[in-house]
């Protein structure tokens, strides 16, 4: 029951996205197309209530796409659903390396902003936080419970790390000095 | 619906198979780290380069590059995070940067020798 439980959850977003897209397609074909485009915010909601997972910039560009090519995004959102589901098994391992206080607190970079993660990460040492990566390949950082980045986490395991430099000081240009620490 | 899935798969398959690869010259010319290096290069040209402090150059920089790139292209938020990034460090950041977003082989001579020349100077 257990390993089921962890299967569905692993792959939430691809089961939604075709549970999403069967809905949709459901109402499309019944003639209410509006309630149709409205099923996957619908999921977005009901993942953020059970755990404060958000829809990245990804996921809506998807949605709205869904206005004007129903098969292309569908096709497109289940490629992007993969991927996610991906990241979310990897972001699992990396949680579980760290203290379970801090663990859900840990994010995956490929959702902090519409660039690549790897300069995703670079964006986020510059604002003030850490974010590393780890042997899975995957980047992450670290918020605290209101959702602002943490300068100082020491992970415990990661291959390259981005932080800021101590003493902390707000430069010109807005950003502050940052370091890269490889194992 | 089923058969519409699938030509589209069909389709992006076929078409992604007769495109150039992402190293291709065409790709290469125009992407946005050809246009960051572009603009270094071009600095690292001026008269004034040596007589002026890393922060003045990143300031000159970033002015070139506001006009050459739009704020959403992974060049310039790359560039915006590195220029305060470790001096000894940003060229392999930009390369780093470039890669990830698909510029497997991007090189610029002028950032490699003068990177850590253009940017915050980690006091």
């Amino acid at each position: 029951m257990g390993d089921a439980v962890a299967t569905i959850h692993g792959n939430k977003n691809v089961i939604q996205t075709t549970g999403g897209t069967i809905a949709s397609i459901g109402l499309e074909q019944s003639g209410k197309k509006i309630a149709g485009v409205l099923v996957t915010p619908a999921t977005w909601t009901l993942n953020y209530v059970a755990d404060g997972s958000k829809p990245s910039a990804v996921d809506l560009g998807i949605w709205a796409s869904g206005f004007l090519s129903a098969p292309a995004a569908i096709v497109t959102g289940f490629l992007k659903a993969a991927v996610d589901d991906d990241i979310n098994r990897k972001l699992a391992l990396i949680q579980a390396k760290e203290p379970s206080k801090s663990a859900r607190f840990i994010k995956a970079c490929y959702n902090f902003g519409a660039a690549p993660p790897a300069i995703n990460a670079m964006t986020i040492a510059n604002s003030g936080g850490t974010a590393w990566i780890t042997s899975v390949g995957l980047w992450v950082y670290i918020t605290d419970a209101r959702d602002r980045l943490v300068a100082d986490y020491v992970p415990k395991e990661f291959v390259t790390l981005y932080r800021p430099c101590k003493p902390y000081r707000a430069l010109s240009t807005g950003g502050f000095d940052w370091e890269v620490i490889r194992k | 619906m089923i058969k519409n899935i699938i030509s589209c798969l069909l389709i992006a398959i076929s078409v992604s198979a007769c495109s150039p690869g992402k190293d291709s010259e065409a790709q290469t010319i125009n992407n946005d780290f050809d246009v960051f290096c572009e603009q270094f290069t071009l600095l690292t040209e001026s008269a004034e380069f040596s007589q002026l402090s890393s922060e003045d150059r990143a300031s000159r920089l970033d002015t070139k590059l506001s006009g050459a790139l739009a704020p959403s292209a992974n060049a310039y938020i790359a560039w915006t995070a590195i220029r305060n990034g470790p001096p000894s460090e940003r060229y392999f950041l930009y390369k780093d940067a470039a890669s990830s977003a698909g510029h497997n082989h991007w090189e610029c001579p002028a950032v490699k020798q003068h990177g850590h020349e253009v940017g915050s100077p980690h006091r």
